[in-house]
């Protein structure tokens, strides 16, 4: 039932009883007031008749009384008048009118004259009368109360719906919002209680709507979020693959290893089998590699201290893998230890790459030192050549004595020495074995220009040697190998030049604990866009034929993992002799290691 | 080593002009000799090949007017021995001023190669088709 008809019911029902009682008042009081006129009436009709009457009886003036009779009986009120004479000599009765009422009040007047007593009236009066008199009054009262309750009904319902449809407005914003829908208006413009409602729930409305706004906004923030969040993650386990590199930690709680996808990848097992602990782990590497990973992990493990390791796995398939392990240990700000995190890199191909470089490399040098050797060899084979043509010469002219053969044959002997010692100097260079060895800078000098000087010679190049007495401990082929390889890159780059003079300064002195090699030329040096790129392993400026772009590159690896220096490069400009020159400078730092500290 | 030292009696033809200009192209092989052993730069060596065409240029244009002059009658034999001589210097010499490689190639290469082609043009230059317009002329009293 709706709020309307409840309200409109009640008030209906308490109106209606409220009417009912009042009617029933008003008539009873009406009857009482009606019965009251009557009785005082009747004794005003005996306070008058009495006295009248009984000086009547007294004279026995019979047609008087009965004219005065007459007259009371004209009252309609009288229904019956009984008019004893106790002398009864008068006797006189009306009994007329047909009144079948019951109610009948009898009005008995002593008919008396100084206290004897002459007869007694007895008046019937009927409440017919009344009755009509009242029923009238009520059919009127009723009509008038039912006009007034229409009157009162109509206002009451205009109220009522008005009232209930502010609450109906209300009640529908109410749904629509409990719905979602937020644009509505409550249009509601009263002064009462409910147009108050109707405001606050407006500023409630409006209140809603800015923090769903404010939700809104920070859902979309979370969403952007999120959606980073995703992206960055989707690109670490992509990055993961790409670089073939995986992640593991180790919860110091419950020791429990955990391991990103592409360890299991690398180790080419499922990742829940890897998801248990270090030990789990350790079966697949390497038995050559076990212990040496073993301890570096332990020790780690006791002195919290990150290490970097590379070593060899078999994985699930059988295939012997090499990688590169990352470890290291996480604090919290107390400096309490929580776990410990790392990763796990194969760099198998890497390795195969770097040894394809490493051969590369060598092939590279070896056809250098082919050219070089033959080079080298040229001049000396001249010498035998022009020997034997000059034993020809005179022979074929009758001119030749003993004294010229020997001389020739001296020349070729000298010359085939020269040779045999030429290619053991390229055999003193060329041997592999990468031992250590006590040297001294300014012989390692001798040695390289040694080996490549008739090239050198051929293109007119002029190098200016300031070499300090330095000895060095260390791989000294492998330096040679270096020096070789940045002279030939100058001299490559001098033979361009035309009409100018070709320079190279060497210059090596020690400072503090380094020993500092400058080689500069003047070939006027690197364009500034590739100088960056100089070191990096296949760049080459030079046709497919002449270069394999791994010189530079082998030369940093030399210098700076093998030899721990370090190799740069810069253009400069000098003067040498007073004259300015511009061209590239390579810069090589080696510490000075003696046997002892080796 | 000893330098290729001129004997007039083993290897004059006894005709004094031809003999002085084979004595100077003795004296310019004997340069290029002399280059190779002290291992010198490219262009000493290109000053001597340089020397070397001229010289042979001027000795074979006078032996053929010789030949024209005394109608020499292996006259053509000798004048195609000249030609190939001086198709091989041009070719060299076209080699060594324009071909890239040639540029980068060690001047001493270049010079051996002369060198050995030179003596054994030489020999053959003396001791066998010079000697035999040396005898023509002689009989023309041209000494």
């Amino acid at each position: 039932m709706s709020l309307f008809k409840k309200i409109f019911f009640t008030i209906t029902i308490v109106l209606l009883i409220f009417f009912a009682l009042f009617v029933n008042h008003i008539i009873e009081k009406e009857k009482e007031k009606s019965l009251n006129t009557l009785l005082l009436k009747i004794k005003n009709s005996k306070q008058f008749y009495a006295p009248i009457l009984s000086q009547l009886l007294f004279t026995f003036d019979k047609s008087a009384l009965k004219i005065h009779l007459s007259s009371i009986y004209l009252d309609e009120e009288v229904s019956k008048i009984d008019f004893v004479d106790f002398s009864s000599k008068i006797d006189l009765k009306y009994t007329s009118k047909k009144i079948t009422d019951k109610d009948l009040i009898k009005s008995n007047i002593p008919l008396n004259i100084d206290n004897d007593k002459l007869g007694m009236l007895t008046i019937f009066y009927t409440q017919t009368k009344i009755k009509d008199n009242i029923q009238t009054y009520k059919t009127n009262i009723i009509e008038i109360s039912i006009l007034f309750l229409i009157l009162i009904f109509g206002i009451i319902f205009y109220f009522i719906k008005n009232f209930t449809k502010s609450i109906d407005t209300l009640a529908m914003a109410t749904t629509q919002i409990a719905a979602g829908n937020l644009e509505v208006s409550i249009n509601i413009k009263s002064n009462d209680e409910i147009g108050l409602l109707a405001e606050k729930f407006e500023s409630m409305k409006n209140a809603l709507i800015n923090r769903i706004n404010l939700i809104d906004q920070q859902k979309n923030e979370i969403q952007v979020s999120n959606e980073k969040l995703q992206k960055s993650n989707a690109f670490l386990l992509q990055s993961q693959t790409i670089a073939d590199i995986g992640s593991w930690e180790i919860n110091i709680k419950n020791n429990q290893l955990i391991c990103s996808n592409q360890i299991a990848r690398i180790f080419e097992v499922d990742t829940k089998e890897l998801d248990t602990n270090y030990n789990d782990f350790i079966k697949f590497i390497h038995p050559q590699d076990r212990k040496r990973v073993q301890t570096t992990h332990k020790q780690s493990m006791e002195n919290k201290q990150a290490y970097t390791l590379e070593y060899r796995i078999i994985s699930d398939k059988n295939i012997i893998k090499t990688v590169e392990e990352n470890c290291m240990h996480v604090f919290d700000k107390e400096n309490n230890f929580i776990k410990t995190i790392g990763t796990i890199q194969n760099i198998s191909e890497m390795k195969k790459k770097d040894n394809l470089l490493f051969q590369q490399s060598r092939m590279a040098a070896m056809g250098e030192m082919l050219e070089n050797i033959a080079h080298q060899w040229r001049q000396p084979l001249s010498v035998i050549s022009a020997a034997a043509t000059g034993v020809k010469f005179r022979s074929n002219f009758d001119m030749l004595k003993q004294e010229d053969i020997d001389n020739s044959m001296d020349h070729i002997n000298g010359s085939v020495q020269h040779l045999s010692q030429t290619i053991e100097d390229f055999r003193d260079f060329f041997k592999s074995d990468k031992k250590e060895n006590q040297f001294i800078l300014k012989d390692v000098f001798a040695k390289t220009l040694k080996l490549i000087t008739s090239q050198f010679k051929t293109a007119e190049i002029s190098i200016i040697e300031n070499i300090e007495e330095i000895s060095l401990f260390g791989l000294e082929n492998e330096l040679i190998q270096v020096l070789i390889n940045i002279l030939n890159n100058a001299r490559d780059e001098l033979i361009k030049k035309e009409n100018q003079d070709k320079l190279i300064l060497i210059d090596v002195t020690l400072k503090n604990n380094y020993v500092q090699i400058l080689v500069k030329d003047n070939a006027g040096g690197i364009p500034s866009d590739i100088l960056n790129d100089v070191f990096k392993s296949h760049f080459t400026t030079k046709q497919e034929s002449s270069g394999t772009g791994v010189g530079l590159y082998m030369s940093k690896t030399i210098i700076e993992e093998h030899m721990k220096g370090n190799i740069s490069v810069r253009n400069v400009s000098f003067l040498y002799e007073d004259k300015p020159y511009s061209g590239a400078e390579f810069k090589i730092l080696l510490p000075v290691v003696t046997i002892e500290e080796a | 080593m000893e330098l290729l030292k001129w004997d007039d009696e083993k290897m004059g033809l006894g005709i004094k002009k031809i003999d002085e200009q084979h004595k100077e192209l003795l004296n310019i092989i004997n340069q290029l000799s002399y280059s190779i052993n002290k291992n010198s730069q490219k262009k000493d060596i290109l000053t001597i090949i340089d020397k070397i065409i001229d010289y042979v240029e001027y000795h074979f244009n006078m032996e053929e007017k010789l030949f024209d002059q005394f109608q020499y009658e292996e006259s053509q034999k000798h004048k195609n021995d000249h030609i190939q001589f001086s198709k091989k210097f041009a070719a060299i010499k076209n080699k060594i001023t324009t071909d890239k490689a040639y540029l980068n190639m060690s001047a001493i290469d270049i010079a051996e190669d002369i060198f050995i082609y030179m003596i054994n043009w030489f020999i053959n230059h003396i001791t066998g088709s010079d000697r035999k317009y040396a005898s023509l002329l002689k009989k023309h009293d041209i000494e």
